[in-house]
């Protein structure tokens, strides 16, 4: 049994918003638990209504800046947990809405594989989580809410959700389905151990071509240069990489040719900051906006995506 | 010429220069004050042989450039010109100066201008001689202008030899402060030369090493590992100075660094 524990919350009405998330908040308060509040403004308004006023204990963030990519996420819960922490705090209660921002549809599916890989990255941290979700946003019952959360707060009381389908189980799933390229505008290159420097600088130079800034894309190529030593190191020593614009985004899959097998949850958790080794995977999900792992049978696709700036008006 | 600012860096710089003129089967020829050649110890017995052979000679500045109390240069020309002249009698390959010019720092009378005047017009004077000369200057003992001036009159500038020199990357040690000092890309490749460069700076004497990459186009998360482990292992830490993009990206990253490793932003130097 893992010591953390993650509820999802649907509401319908500000009334069932705050039967539910009122209580957990204040159990926490009253037990001298630190709480963590990041919601959108208007839940951040009800909720801070609802409470006494000058109520001490809890720290509000913006949500919208907070779940700007799934592993910063993540990384945002750790650090804030590991400054408690440092304070001697034994515990921590947060209260998130991941889809507090507008997300358009097709950024949903990486919300629902965040909220899902949480119960894996934070198992052994003392977090109790309560994920607040507007039912009238489109897509939410089904996908990030019903799958990724062992229980479900209704009325003011905690069921277990029949519905929760356990991290590894759901990212097999997720796997399985093919990864999408374009039939068109595709750059391509192989490389070897020999050719990882040259890697990068076609990485580099093909990023700027799409727009990425010079910190865009040297953080981009940094993300890149992890995957590639990847397949050098713990693939078959060569490999290649598929770079394209999708979606508003900059695609870069970089695939080695060895039997290397990637867990697709790797690299949620931030490591420890005085160990050696462990940052890559983790890494690249700082510096991209997505990262998804894909082992197959022949080797494996680190799939890395970065936003591009708005074309100019 | 060489600036040094530290013992150590002077060191590192005469000492591989003294070897391979010893190595060439050249007259070497060390000036100082009495600091004249730079460490028998890092030149082992190649230095013993060869001061017992006479390939090796130490000279004191007192009974050269500053010979009866005062400094001439017409007068070390010849002086040089006559010892390239023996060396290749003597059946040397050629001849190689090293000379410390702390001397001019400390003489009563400050002889800059003919000091100047002489470095300027030196090769000229040994043109056709096969010498290579090494001009030794301590930037702790003259001031700025000074040494612009004697830079100036120096057509070629010394460099300890890189800690590791690769088509991707070179690291250096630097002096003042003590550490290192990175350029180009930085990744597996030099994983090995990285730790062998940090542990040559995470030594007793250096309190707490700076490294500067601000020169560097690339980073990987496992030289970011080794300069973690080397905070840690370094009594006082360690100080990295980065470029605006190395800075942004460790900002992201600051939740997986200690607080043993100081991240300061400065100028880029690309």
């Amino acid at each position: 049994m893992s010591s953390s524990s993650h509820y999802a919350c649907i509401y319908d009405t500000r009334t069932a918003l705050l039967e539910n998330a009122i209580p957990f908040i204040e159990s926490g308060l009253s037990a001298g638990e630190p709480v963590l509040v990041v919601t959108s403004a208007a839940t951040r308004e009800a909720i801070a209504s609802a409470l006494p006023p000058h109520t001490s204990g809890i720290t509000f963030e913006d949500a919208p800046s907070w779940y700007d990519a799934p592993g910063r996420a993540m990384t945002r819960y750790v650090t804030f947990w590991r400054e408690l922490e440092a304070q001697g705090a034994t515990s921590l209660r947060i209260v998130g809405e991941p889809l507090a921002a507008p997300i358009h549809s097709d950024r949903l599916e990486r919300w629902e594989f965040f909220e899902n890989a949480v119960n894996r990255a934070v198992r052994d941290y003392p977090f109790t989580m309560m994920c607040t979700y507007d039912a009238s946003l489109e897509h939410v019952a089904p996908c990030c809410a019903q799958v990724s959360h062992p229980y479900l707060a209704h009325d003011g009381f905690f069921i277990e959700n029949a519905a929760y389908v356990p991290p590894s189980v759901y990212a097999q799933s997720r796997i399985d389905r093919p990864l999408h390229v374009p039939a068109q505008g595709v750059a391509f290159m192989q490389f070897s151990q020999e050719t990882t420097g040259d890697a990068r600088h076609f990485i580099q130079l093909a990023s700027a071509d799409f727009g990425l800034d010079a910190f865009d894309s040297f953080d981009f190529v940094v993300a890149a240069g992890e995957a590639i030593a990847n397949a050098v190191e713990h693939g078959g020593g060569s490999g290649s990489i598929r770079l394209f614009a999708s979606d508003r985004e900059l695609v870069c899959d970089v695939q080695s040719d060895g039997n290397e097998n990637v867990d697709p949850l790797h690299g949620y958790e931030p490591p420890a900051p005085t160990g050696e080794r462990g940052r890559g995977i983790w890494m690249m999900r700082q510096l991209c906006d997505w990262v998804e792992l894909r082992p197959h049978a022949d080797g494996n696709t680190i799939r890395l995506h970065k936003s591009l700036p708005p074309p100019a008006a | 010429m060489l600036l040094y600012s530290s013992s150590e860096e002077r060191t590192d710089a005469v000492v591989p220069f003294v070897a391979e003129g010893l190595r060439r089967n050249d007259r070497v020829l060390c000036v100082g004050d009495g600091i004249a050649t730079p460490s028998y110890e890092r030149l082992g017995s190649l230095s013993r042989d060869a001061l017992r052979s006479g390939q090796l000679i130490v000279e004191n500045s007192a009974h050269t450039y500053m010979r009866g109390g005062h400094f001439s240069g017409s007068r070390m020309k010849a002086h040089y010109r006559a010892a390239a002249r023996l060396a290749q009698a003597e059946g040397f390959g050629g001849l190689r100066i090293a000379a410390e010019m702390s001397w001019a720092a400390h003489a009563q009378a400050q002889p800059l201008l003919p000091l100047v005047e002489y470095e300027a017009t030196l090769d000229q004077a040994l043109h056709g001689e096969s010498v290579t000369v090494l001009c030794e200057y301590d930037t702790r003992l003259f001031d700025t202008a000074a040494l612009k001036a004697l830079e100036q009159a120096h057509a070629i500038g010394a460099r300890p030899d890189p800690l590791f020199a690769s088509h991707r990357l070179r690291i250096e040690r630097a002096y003042s402060p003590n550490g290192l000092a990175l350029t180009g890309e930085l990744d597996i490749a030099a994983r090995g030369a990285l730790h062998a460069a940090l542990s040559n700076v995470i030594a007793p004497g250096i309190d707490r090493p700076v490294v500067d990459l601000r020169a560097l186009s690339y980073i990987d998360a496992g030289s970011l590992g080794a300069l973690v482990a080397a905070s840690e292992r370094s009594a006082r830490g360690i100080e990295v100075v980065v470029n605006a993009r190395i800075a942004r990206l460790l900002r992201a990253l600051r939740t997986t660094l200690p607080p043993s490793l100081e991240i300061r932003e400065a100028g880029d130097v690309l």
